[in-house]
């Protein structure tokens, strides 16, 4: 199968046939997710609606008022004279900041429930990426958008593998005992019953460098945010699963 | 006194909440259940973290208790299905970590 083909069909599909995560877990796995007593997200969600009305409330009124918000990261943001892509997480911790409180990790307790918390109230809304208004902005988004959309289709690793041959090649073929997804980012932050905890997208994206035996980029890299850009751009008008469980 | 440890728990009951009937408990911990074998990326080793008793009493009988070690998972969760006394009461969840802290959770049972 050619690159070019692999590369141009899923921004050409419908929103609607572009497939879930969730539809490759086991059916058992589907109850669990689908049943709040016994999933271990709730316990998050939970810790993160205590910690919205100690923390958020106060500004940001009920979490129901940032329902677009999970679908609207990453963005472009000017901070110090600094402009560069923001995920929900890292928002999250620059919010803390502001508010005066020490920032935390990307992958802190603390900051996975708030984010847990905003792609809950976030679930169904559609992935809506959108471009900024300026035009140094648009230049500058464009061009993280196609530094995402070649890191997705760069051989990296010793497997010497780029995202583009499992992920658009092997869709529904079996690796070991998995079946590969289109690897949509539709359900995070996940529950990963491998790492028995919860992860954002920049873990999950760093876990894919590994796999492949590639040089892992530090937590936060521009190149981590990018390749999250271009993911959530191809996964345009698919709607949030929410917090979703994950083998 | 053992020193207090509050931990998320989410406690439900599958089936139909009356007297003499069978229902399944459902029994959900937040703990990371560090096994203390791991190291971090810096070869530090994590220190061991884990819950070791897990009971649950209704009213004075005890009717779950589970003993927990190293190879159980984090945020463990139990199933056990229980027959309900024909008086309400309170259901009461307390567990104690390998350290001897202890914590305790108490859902009131309420019969309509």
């Amino acid at each position: 199968m050619g690159l070019a083909f692999g590369l141009s069909l899923p921004l050409l599909s419908p929103a609607q046939a572009l497939l879930s995560g969730n539809q490759f877990l086991t059916p058992q796995l589907q109850a669990m997710q689908q049943d709040a007593d016994v999933n271990p997200i709730t316990l998050w969600v939970e810790k993160g609606q205590a910690l919205w009305g100690k923390q958020c409330q106060s500004c940001h009124q009920a979490p129901e008022s940032l329902r677009s918000s999970a679908g609207e990261h990453p963005r472009l943001v000017t901070r110090h004279n600094n402009t560069r892509l923001v995920n929900l997480e890292d928002q999250i911790n620059a919010c803390r900041q502001r508010a005066g409180q020490s920032p935390k990790g990307l992958e802190d307790d603390d900051t996975l429930s708030l984010s847990a918390l905003l792609h809950t109230v976030a679930k169904g809304q559609a992935i809506q990426i959108k471009p900024p208004t300026d035009a140094a902005g648009q230049q500058q988004w464009q061009a993280e958008l196609a530094q995402g959309a070649q890191l997705y289709a760069t051989r990296i690793g010793r497997l010497n593998l780029a995202c583009v041959h499992c992920h658009d090649g092997k869709v529904g073929a079996n690796l070991r005992a998995e079946v590969v997804s289109p690897g949509h980012p539709s359900g995070f932050p996940i529950y990963r019953l491998n790492w028995q905890n919860m992860g954002s997208i920049d873990r999950r994206l760093r876990a894919c460098y590994s796999g492949v035996q590639a040089t892992l980029p530090a937590p936060g890299s521009a190149s981590l945010r990018q390749l999250e850009l271009y993911l959530k751009v191809r996964a345009s008008g698919m709607p949030l699963d929410g917090p979703s469980i994950r083998r | 006194m053992a020193q207090a440890l509050d931990i998320p728990v989410r406690l439900s009951i599958s089936g139909a909440v009356r007297p003499n009937a069978e229902v399944e408990v459902r029994l959900l911990l937040g703990h990371v259940m560090e096994t203390g074998f791991r190291h971090d990326s810096s070869g530090v080793q994590v220190p061991k973290d884990i819950l070791q008793f897990v009971k649950v009493h209704m009213g004075d009988a005890l009717i779950f208790e589970a003993e927990l070690g190293t190879g159980m998972s984090a945020n463990p969760m139990f199933f056990f299905s229980f027959t309900l006394p024909p008086q309400a009461g309170d259901m009461v969840v307390s567990w104690a970590d390998h350290q001897g802290r202890t914590g305790q959770m108490r859902r009131p049972l309420l019969y309509r």
